[in-house]
């Protein structure tokens, strides 16, 4: 292929660079394998096991039974089983437990008398989301003891309460297991960060080292340029993207209902975008400190926050939505858990690609405009 | 010592603040990032997009319907069809449905007892479990109401039969503010990105261009140059820090002044120095740049997301509970929310730092017999 020499010359040499140096080679193909299971095993959004302690101060078999009902489920683990208050809110500002359940003395009396009795539940609230969490389980578990009260009750006096019971059915992830998302919600972060921070150092590094000078005064063209440095890290992030992939089915077992063939075109969309990102970033600052710096900042933490990793971009606020918006990541995103688990393809998400081939076509034409060939 | 010391720190100084956009980066992270993380971010379920399927059509179901409001639910869509309660969900238009079968208020008045289905997008599971709980309240609340109109309960009063009132009450951040949580987090997230990489960076430059054989010849010793990089990048990141703290997250969120600052200030520049260690440690390794740019991208995502900042400590496996003991910000996590958020004193926190501070050490020494091995 010498359709054109000058832009081979330039993608030779990086390859020729990157292929040099071994251990930058290897650790570009291992880490994002690296990162991958570390988060897929541990990144976990399931409330599960919430380490609780209980003051019952009734002990009759009534309270004892509502505590079971709380801590046989698996969402609750007995942490432990207290004989007075003071310990609990140490135990929470100490972080050793995140839910405190107080059953007052005459739990069982108030019961059979037909009365409410209140049972006082302290749940730690530094994690918003987990709080809500809690409470929502403890809710839906104290609706059921009452339910079972109230029909006895009902039975024994002849009074009846209304009840609507809610079947709840969870679509495209039934198990409704946080791995599910999250595992598919990484390739679209780390195909983010990952081939923009490679490709950031790219240009930034001759220009700190002065070899930018050659292609200064080089009849290299700023496209074949541009390009000869670009489709190296693109062709990076394409391996991680296809072992990332295989990862994802193989060793944490994500449903995919949808289509490769259709995933792999948007990947290599998306990693030109991120690429071409990355390069703008190489091309606009003068020192690799800033460049990796800068990239690291606009891509890493926006990529988890802003791209409905999380949470839906729908249930932000203004401003969030706004960066959700500008992130290519946030296109992507919906568009791999679209594949993944709903088995959606090209009718529904062709505009998310029209978006991020603008993305990458506007990242480009800055890249152009921004690289001048002469000094200064 | 002092003299080459201040030497030194001088020039890590007007080196930082020569690079004009890095100074321009540091301050747009800690204080705008912070508020757009703060104001945008909210993974509690709010204003769920929500569609009601009422294929009832009776007074009772359209009252039931209309107690799915805000702040949980905001109904967008009212479905007719299955096929457009699909649409709604492939396309994730809306993330919950309420579908009210046929029969529902003749089942209540004649059975006491109807059933309805709440049907919602699992991809993002945690969120769908919260918003099923919601609905599940909500239901059981219309159901009380309802009986007490229809004289089956008599009104005002839940007491004719037994019931358990569950009172929960969420410490520390009662009105489960999430801008709380997500600006500080957000702020520790900073913290750490700053504090490995940018020493991280410099160091490696100082190997790249060879300037750190110059500063070996002098008689400064590796400690020191070590410790001049350490104090320069503290010192910034405290700065910073408190920019954020005093213009964002206190005036803006309203964080109540609880705890004890100074001491947050000690734990902070201890945090800085193990990230700091951590940078420098990774710098003592690699030889390039790119190497560099490699190596912290395997170390920060994790330091970042699995030191308990957004999943617990107890929803890890335990192979990886081990390994976060290696990271300064899960110490510095407990440490800086203890004393932030729940007034916690040194007293409550002492292991925490005895740990940061051993795991700064351990890290810092690591890197001076690295230095020695290498230039030495």
């Amino acid at each position: 292929m010498t359709f054109n020499r000058r832009l081979q010359s330039v993608f030779l040499k990086e390859i020729k660079e990157i292929y040099r140096d071994k251990i930058y080679l290897a650790m570009a193909l291992v880490v994002p394998l690296i990162l991958m299971i570390l988060f897929g095993l541990g990144l976990t959004l399931d409330v599960k096991n919430i380490p609780t302690a209980v003051l019952d101060q009734n002990r009759s078999p009534q309270s004892r039974e509502y505590v079971a009902r709380v801590t046989r489920s698996r969402y609750f683990t007995l942490e432990n089983y207290l004989t007075d208050v003071s310990p609990i809110d140490q135990k929470l500002t100490e972080g050793k437990i995140r839910l405190g359940l107080i059953i007052p003395p005459n739990f069982d009396r108030t019961l059979a008398l037909g009365q409410a009795s209140e049972v006082q539940a302290l749940i730690d609230g530094a994690f918003p989301d987990r709080a809500a969490t809690i409470r929502s389980y403890l809710e839906a578990i104290n609706l059921d003891f009452n339910q079972e009260l109230a029909s006895r009750w009902g039975m024994a006096t002849g009074q009846t309460v209304p009840y609507i019971e809610v079947e709840t059915r969870a679509w495209f992830n039934s198990d409704l297991e946080s791995k599910n998302f999250i595992v598919p919600g990484l390739l679209v972060t780390n195909l983010f960060f990952f081939p923009a921070l490679l490709a950031s150092i790219a240009v930034v590094r001759e220009k700190e080292s002065g070899s930018i000078f050659n292609i200064y005064c080089s009849p290299i063209r700023r496209w074949e340029y541009v390009t000869g440095k670009l489709l190296p890290y693109w062709g990076i992030g394409l391996i991680n993207y296809v072992m990332i992939y295989l990862l994802s089915d193989f060793l944490f077992d994500v449903p995919f209902r949808g289509s490769f063939l259709f995933l792999t075109l948007a990947a290599t969309i998306y990693l030109g975008t991120s690429t071409s990102l990355g390069l703008l970033m190489s091309i606009l600052f003068k020192t690799q400190v800033a460049a990796m710096l800068i990239t690291t900042v606009a891509t890493m933490i926006p990529a988890f926050i802003y791209s409905g990793f999380f949470i839906a971009v729908n249930s932000m606020g203004p401003e969030a939505q706004f960066m959700a918006y500008i992130l290519p990541a946030t296109y992507f995103m919906e568009l791999v858990r679209g594949v993944y688990l709903k088995g959606l393809g090209l009718q529904v998400y062709w505009p998310n690609l029209l978006v991020l081939l603008l993305f990458a076509a506007g990242f480009l034409s800055l890249c152009l405009y921004k690289l001048q060939k002469r000094v200064g | 010592m002092h003299q080459r010391l201040a030497a030194m720190l001088r020039k890590e100084y007007l080196q930082f603040f020569r690079d004009r956009p890095l100074i321009y980066i540091v301050l747009y992270v800690f204080i705008i990032e912070i508020y757009v993380a703060g104001t945008g971010f909210n993974i509690e379920v709010r204003n769920y997009p929500t569609a009601v399927y009422d294929r009832d059509n009776t007074q009772w179901s359209v009252q039931l319907a209309e107690k799915f409001r805000m702040p949980y639910f905001r109904v967008t869509h009212l479905v007719h069809s299955d096929p457009e309660m699909e649409a709604l969900l492939d396309e994730g238009t809306v993330s919950l449905i309420l579908v009210i079968p046929y029969g529902f208020a003749r089942d209540l008045a004649e059975k006491n007892h109807a059933e309805v289905q709440a049907i919602s997008d699992g991809t993002l599971s945690n969120t769908a479990l919260l918003a099923m709980g919601y609905a599940s309240q909500i239901a059981q609340e219309f159901a009380l109401e309802l009986g007490e109109r229809l004289g089956r309960v008599v009104p005002g009063t839940e007491h004719l039969w037994p019931q358990v009132q569950l009172k929960p009450r969420v410490a520390y951040n009662p009105n489960q503010k999430a801008e709380w949580f997500a600006s500080l987090i957000e702020l520790f997230s900073v913290i750490t990105l700053v504090a490995i990489l940018l020493p991280a960076a410099a160091m490696v430059r100082e190997k790249e261009r060879g300037t750190i054989e110059q500063l070996l010849v002098t008689p400064i010793t590796p400690v020191e140059i070590m410790l001049a990089k350490v104090i320069s990048m503290a010192s910034i990141v405290l700065v910073a820090s408190a920019l954020s703290l005093f213009l964002v997250i206190y005036p803006i969120f309203g964080l109540p002044w609880r705890g004890d600052l100074l001491l947050y200030t000690v734990a902070t520049a201890l945090y800085v120095f193990s990230a700091t260690g951590v940078g420098l440690l990774i710098a003592t390794v690699c030889r390039t740049l790119p190497q560099t740019i490699l190596f912290l991208l395997m170390v920060i995502p994790p330091i970042l997301f699995l030191s308990g900042s957004w999943s617990p400590e107890e929803a890890l496996p335990t192979g990886m509970r081990m390994v976060t003991y290696l990271s300064p910000l899960k110490y510095y996590l407990t440490i800086a929310y203890g004393i932030l958020l729940k007034g916690a004193g040194f007293r409550q926190l002492w292991q925490h730092f005895v740990g940061l501070t051993g795991l700064g050490l351990l890290l810092f020494g690591c890197c001076a017999f690295r230095f020695r091995r290498h230039f030495g």
